[in-house]
């Protein structure tokens, strides 16, 4: 029975892995939508377009930031 | 005709690449351990997963605010979709290593080969392990089915495309996979994941904005041009990634 309760443990460590593998693209993701909901208020750019395309643009701030460590990591392991 | 371009595709993509990997996972215990404790483990799995989408489906959902479920699950889909698209990016520049269904389940039989079988319940026994290591796999694949489902007919208003799309996945993989007996390695898993997380993106970026209260210059076409500008602006990653390394130094993640 160990094996099963073991494999419930990794299933839920796992489970959350689902969101967060990276915690920092995550955690950028998460900032992206908190900023681009204080753009959205009326004194700055409202509900136009413009809040989606900075939410956008966030979003792929966030990705390209944790790309650059993977591609860091990588040149850091294969010795380059 | 819109509902299942945009709503049942994305759906039938994502499901048929955790089917496919759940397949491999139930195969490899049933092929070395013995099939009872792989169907076992599925058929329990799969109870599970209907007791989530029970407890977190349309009942739990429809008694949301239309706004905060829209914030909420566009958030989600942007974590969930960010994850893949970030993924596939690297395994198109060669930085990680490509996903391999027939690697996967040589990698799951060994491991299982070094587990004892525990026949130690009843006469006839039950192999636990098997038993385990099945229901994990399918119910770690089955729970990306179910949140994809249950966000794509949250928030596209209505489960009927979302089902119809992982349902006929998992009948092309349950009929593929009993015909072959052996990993479906002919599935393009990491083009499919690549298309989906680029999905998934567009999707979160255009509901978690319409959460805020932003309405798109033409409404749902507005999915089209945001995929496009994702597809773009992915290409252009994976450029500049392989520009910096080549891409014949993959390593294994």
């Amino acid at each position: 029975m160990s094996a099963v309760l073991k494999a419930v443990l990794t299933a839920g460590r796992e489970a959350f892995g689902l969101l967060v593998d990276d915690g920092a693209v995550a955690v950028g993701i998460l900032l992206a939508v908190g900023a681009a909901a204080l753009l959205s208020i009326p004194a700055l750019l409202g509900s136009g377009d413009a809040v989606g395309w900075a939410l956008f643009a966030l979003v792929w701030l966030a990705l390209a930031v944790s790309l650059r460590r993977a591609r860091s990591r990588f040149r850091a392991g294969s010795g380059s | 005709m819109l509902a299942l371009l945009t709503v049942a595709l994305p759906a039938f993509l994502a499901s048929l690449v955790e089917f496919v990997e759940a397949f491999t996972i139930v195969l490899a215990v049933g092929t070395s351990r013995g099939w009872r404790a792989a169907l076992a483990g599925a058929a329990t799995a799969t109870v599970a997963l209907a007791g989530l989408l029970i407890a977190f489906g349309p009942g739990l959902l429809e008694r949301v605010d239309e706004r905060v479920l829209l914030l909420v699950i566009g958030t989600l889909l942007l974590l969930f979709g960010g994850r893949w698209l970030r993924k596939a990016m690297l395994r198109s520049a060669g930085l990680i290593a490509k996903h391999d269904e027939s690697a996967a389940f040589t990698e799951e039989v060994d491991a299982l080969g070094r587990t004892q079988p525990s026949r130690t319940h009843g006469a006839r026994g039950f192999d636990w392990a098997g038993f385990a290591v099945s229901g994990k796999g399918v119910f770690l694949e089955g729970v990306e089915v179910a949140f994809i489902v249950l966000t794509l007919g949250a928030t596209s208003g209505g489960y009927a495309a979302p089902t119809l799309g992982a349902g006929a996945a998992l009948l092309l993989v349950v009929a593929a996979g009993a015909a072959l007996r052996q990993p479906l390695t002919r599935v393009p898993e990491n083009t499919l994941k690549y298309a989906v997380g680029a999905m998934l993106v567009t999707f979160g970026v255009y509901w978690t904005a319409e959460g805020l209260g932003v309405a798109w210059t033409g409404g749902a076409a507005a999915l089209a041009y945001l995929l496009a500008a994702t597809v773009a602006l992915s290409w252009l990653g994976v450029w500049w990634l392989r520009r910096q390394e080549p891409a014949d130094l993959a390593v294994s993640r």
